[in-house]
């Protein structure tokens, strides 16, 4: 049987909609606490300078993450791939998923991994 | 952040700031870098650069080209060019302890010789390729005691070498034990300060 929870949430009997919402938004919380390695005033402006350059906002992240790697590589270089490791690692706790290191995935493909693991989208 | 508000961040550092640049390519590295010390230069402070990545001719060449007139800036005692080997691992072997007096020196000379100060930088590409991380990060602790003295650091780190060591740990120690750390990237970058 499927797991279908995130984290403490028990996703048995939730539609594939709120599964992928909720997913969606461990995301977006796991990507907070990954560029808080940064400090919190410069997660800030890596979201401005984001939403400036590449029109993705924050609540946006999921659904055009691949946007959202592209220039978080473009601010920080080689740097993103440690950053969007500490997303993924967050990630994964916070779904209860064991996270195994990959040297060639990027936040997007740890993501789908997250997503088919839970059974989502 | 755009590239020129990074460099602005750089022409206005202060003696004592000891500041961590990661780096994406070698031309992003001269840019800030000789930004910081020709303003330094041209405040009447005195300069110095230990090269690593590059050789010291290839950076004279590369301050050349950024209008810094090096030759007369070297006959006058105002800039030093150091090869890693003169200055870092001398004899094949890190002492942080002589890296630090070495430093004293240069600072006390430079204010002897009527300069208003010191900035300094040091590549350190030799370290990872000599396989002394550890000594590195030993060194850059203790890198602040110096930072008591009139000058001001940045210690520069390429990005791309720097990510792949220890699984990243490394680059999020170095975020964590600096109070300013300047990232840039092909498109940009960001100024983590206090």
């Amino acid at each position: 049987m499927t797991e279908l929870s995130v984290g403490s949430i028990d996703l048995r009997g939730v539609d594939r909609a709120s599964r992928s919402t909720a997913l969606d938004e461990a995301l977006r919380e796991a990507t907070d606490h990954g560029l808080l390695a940064l400090g919190e005033m410069v997660r800030e402006a890596i979201y401005q300078r984001i939403e400036r350059t590449h029109q993705v906002r924050r609540d946006e992240i999921p659904e055009k993450l691949d946007t959202f790697h592209k220039a978080l590589e473009g601010l920080l270089g080689a740097g993103a791939k440690v950053i969007e490791k500490q997303i993924a690692k967050n990630l994964y706790s916070r779904l209860d998923l064991n996270f195994t290191e990959h040297s060639n995935w990027t936040i997007v493909e740890y993501f789908d991994h997250a997503k088919k693991a839970k059974g989502g989208r | 952040m755009e590239k020129d508000e990074i460099l602005q961040f750089v022409r206005q550092m202060k003696p004592r700031d000891h500041v961590i640049l990661f780096h994406s390519n070698i031309e992003d590295k001269h840019q800030v870098l000789f930004t910081y010390l020709k303003t330094g230069l041209d405040q009447g402070e005195a300069a110095a650069y230990v090269a690593s990545e590059e050789t010291p001719d290839e950076i004279r060449q590369a301050m050349r080209r950024f209008g810094m007139d090096v030759d007369e800036l070297e006959r006058r005692g105002a800039l030093r060019v150091i090869d890693y080997r003169d200055w870092y691992i001398v004899g094949g072997r890190f002492s942080v302890a002589e890296t630090l007096e070495r430093w004293k020196r240069l600072c006390d000379e430079a204010i002897a010789k009527g300069f208003n100060g010191l900035r300094v930088t040091g590549e350190t590409a030799c370290f990872f390729e000599k396989r002394m991380v550890g000594e590195l990060v030993e060194y850059e602790r203790a890198l602040h005691r110096v930072l008591e003295l009139s000058m001001a650091a940045i210690c520069a780190y390429d990005s791309r070498v720097v990510a792949n060591e220890r699984g990243g740990k490394l680059y999020l120690d170095l975020i964590k034990t600096h109070g300013t750390v300047i990232i840039v990237g092909p498109e940009g970058g960001v100024v983590k300060s206090h």
